[in-house]
């Protein structure tokens, strides 16, 4: 039934994809808009072709910027917000911390990583980490306060320490708020790492969009960010996969 | 005496000042827009414009000007549809876009003469010679240029003992010390590292013979061809502008400092020093502010061609054009009217 839906909602989406590049198609074609203000997308797609090594090398590189980034920063949000969950005091002291980080315009700061961190791999997964910092403290913190106080209270009856509590009732109970913070954060990640790309870098889609965005050579451009958006929803799914097999039993498995 | 020097400097700026031409009748006002290929700053062709709006020029010459700024290089699409009728960009620059692309962009005035990148080491770098570049870290902007191959030619380097690292556009990695040759504009990022308490050496590609050029001031196919009046007269106000600018340098930068508030007022003035600098030349003596030379574009184009900027060729004559210039310079003096 899951397998059968699944496929129907990707017949559908690349029924209104291939729907959408066929208007495009026509138009570019119709009034002969120059390339480097909108390629045709059968153009895109010849490019994409003869550059297919070239995106999946630099993807794949972005990829793991992108896959470092999230895991250091939704753990980090992860233990910062079982803290702030345990300690009012805490909350209270590190929320404000979070929202600043939170407002702090990646773009602006992007070229500090670099001085930071040097030319390498480390400033891209640094960005990575940051951007997907918030959406998985605050779904964690949620999370892990949404636990039925009633629940709790039974389970301090029957003797539970508070590691118990938090590993078999916490935890648990946090798990669709860290699904859907994965499912925002690792998006985010993988633009955090294209935005470290854009400044000093001398590999990866971010790389690759740049130098194409400086040569108005809008065929790889377009290319670049529908690797990038391929890699994305194939992330997203490959975590509504794992949520649907970790949240068997929960009505949000059956809702995705 | 003291009335001697007055007719001495009348005399002088009698010299210096456009020719006056009889008025003609009132044009119907044009709009058009100007978009500056950067932010505010004291780019000289961007100091043209802003000198021509603020002095009147462009109303004069029945224009209503409206001036932007890209940061990102959306001018050259908003040039090349019509959306904005006058930018800037260097020479070969123009010359990629349309080579590459076939954008139809024309350089009308060649505003610098010479290149507008050298590359950077700190003042107390051990680095004498483009030879002593082997076994360091160099950096490029975007890709590596055409120029840096062309002092790895000259020089006679080792490539493969070079480590090159894209670097972007921030100076800071090289006072950081994160790299020991950084490429920089010449115009403002030395003066830069030079707040930062970094002064630099320069090589300058030019003076090791590399055939490179500034910024222009440019235009599309479209405005050369159904509105060449409206191409002259922005030229016209702009290298008026422009010779305001030069005559008195310190007005200049008020001008500027109108469109980039609250900036260093002393960086603009030594990035307006710089490319009155280099705006000048033999060329610009006997023909004006502006000139062009036709050699100069080929000469630029093939060392292009040989150094991978340009990955086909282009017809120089699409992509500049001077004709504009011959009609508003008298034996080297710009005719106003």
């Amino acid at each position: 039934m899951t397998a059968r839906r699944t496929l129907t909602d990707l017949g559908v989406a690349l029924v209104a994809i291939a729907a959408i590049a066929a208007v495009l198609e026509i138009w570019s074609r119709a009034f002969q808009v120059p390339s480097y203000l909108m390629p045709a997308p059968s153009a895109v797609a010849a490019r994409m072709a003869t550059d297919a090594g070239l995106l999946a090398r630099e993807g794949g590189i972005t990829l793991s910027e992108a896959a470092a980034g999230f895991v250091l920063g939704t753990g980090v949000a992860f233990a910062l917000a079982t803290v702030m969950a345990w300690s009012r005091p805490l909350e209270r002291t590190l929320f404000p911390l979070a929202i600043l980080v939170k407002l702090t315009p990646i773009v602006a700061i992007a070229p500090l990583f670099t001085l930071w961190f040097g030319f390498g791999t480390a400033p891209k997964v640094a960005i990575a980490a940051l951007i997907t910092f918030f959406p998985m403290l605050v779904n964690s913190f949620v999370g892990l306060r949404s636990a039925d106080l009633q629940e709790v209270a039974f389970l301090e009856t029957l003797g539970a320490s508070g590691r118990e509590i938090f590993r078999h009732l916490r935890v648990p109970s946090a798990l669709p708020y860290l699904f859907s913070g994965a499912r925002i954060s690792l998006n985010l990640a993988l633009i955090g790492a294209v935005i470290g790309e854009w400044t000093g870098a001398d590999r990866g889609l971010g790389r690759v969009i740049f130098v194409a965005n400086a040569n108005l050579d809008l065929t790889i451009l377009f290319g670049a960010v529908l690797v990038l958006a391929a890699i994305g929803i194939a992330a997203s799914a490959l975590v509504g996969a794992a949520e649907r097999r970790v949240l068997h039993w929960h009505p949000i498995a059956v809702a995705t | 005496m003291r009335a001697l020097a007055f007719l001495a400097a009348v005399v002088l700026a009698a010299c210096n000042a456009p020719a006056a031409a009889p008025s003609l009748t009132p044009l119907p006002i044009e709009k058009v827009t100007f978009i500056a290929g950067f932010k505010p700053q004291a780019d000289l062709p961007f100091v043209a414009v802003y000198m021509a709006q603020e002095k009147g020029y462009f109303r004069d010459q029945s224009l209503e000007v409206d001036i932007q700024h890209a940061t990102s290089g959306e001018h050259i699409q908003l040039l090349a549809t019509n959306r904005a009728q006058f930018s800037t960009g260097s020479a070969g620059d123009v010359m990629k876009r349309v080579a590459s692309a076939g954008v139809p962009l024309v350089s009308i005035a060649q505003i610098g003469q010479r290149d507008e990148q050298s590359f950077a080491v700190r003042a107390d770098s051990p680095i004498r010679t483009l030879k002593d570049w082997e076994g360091r870290l160099v950096g490029y902007k975007t890709t590596v240029s055409a120029d840096y191959l062309a002092l790895v030619s000259i020089g006679g380097i080792d490539r493969a003992k070079v480590r090159e690292v894209a670097v972007g556009f921030d100076p800071r990695v090289l006072a950081d010390g994160r790299v020991d040759v950084y490429p920089v504009f010449t115009a403002n990022e030395p003066d830069t590292l030079a707040r930062l308490g970094i002064p630099v050496r320069l090589f300058d590609p030019t003076t090791f013979g590399v055939p490179g050029l500034g910024l222009t001031l440019m235009t599309n196919q479209e405005m050369v061809q159904t509105k060449p009046d409206v191409v002259t007269r922005f030229l016209r106000a702009s290298l008026r502008g422009l010779a305001d600018a030069i005559a008195d340098r310190d007005a200049a930068v008020e001008v500027v400092m109108k469109y980039a508030t609250g900036e260093d007022r002393a960086h603009h003035r030594y990035m307006l020093d710089t490319e009155i600098d280099a705006a000048q030349n033999d060329l610009t003596r006997a023909n004006g502010i502006g000139a062009m030379d036709r050699t100069r574009y080929v000469a630029l184009r093939d060392f292009l061609l040989q150094y991978g900027g340009l990955t086909k060729t282009v017809d120089v004559d699409a992509v500049f054009t001077d004709r504009f210039l011959k009609d508003l310079y008298k034996d080297g003096r710009l005719v106003w009217r």
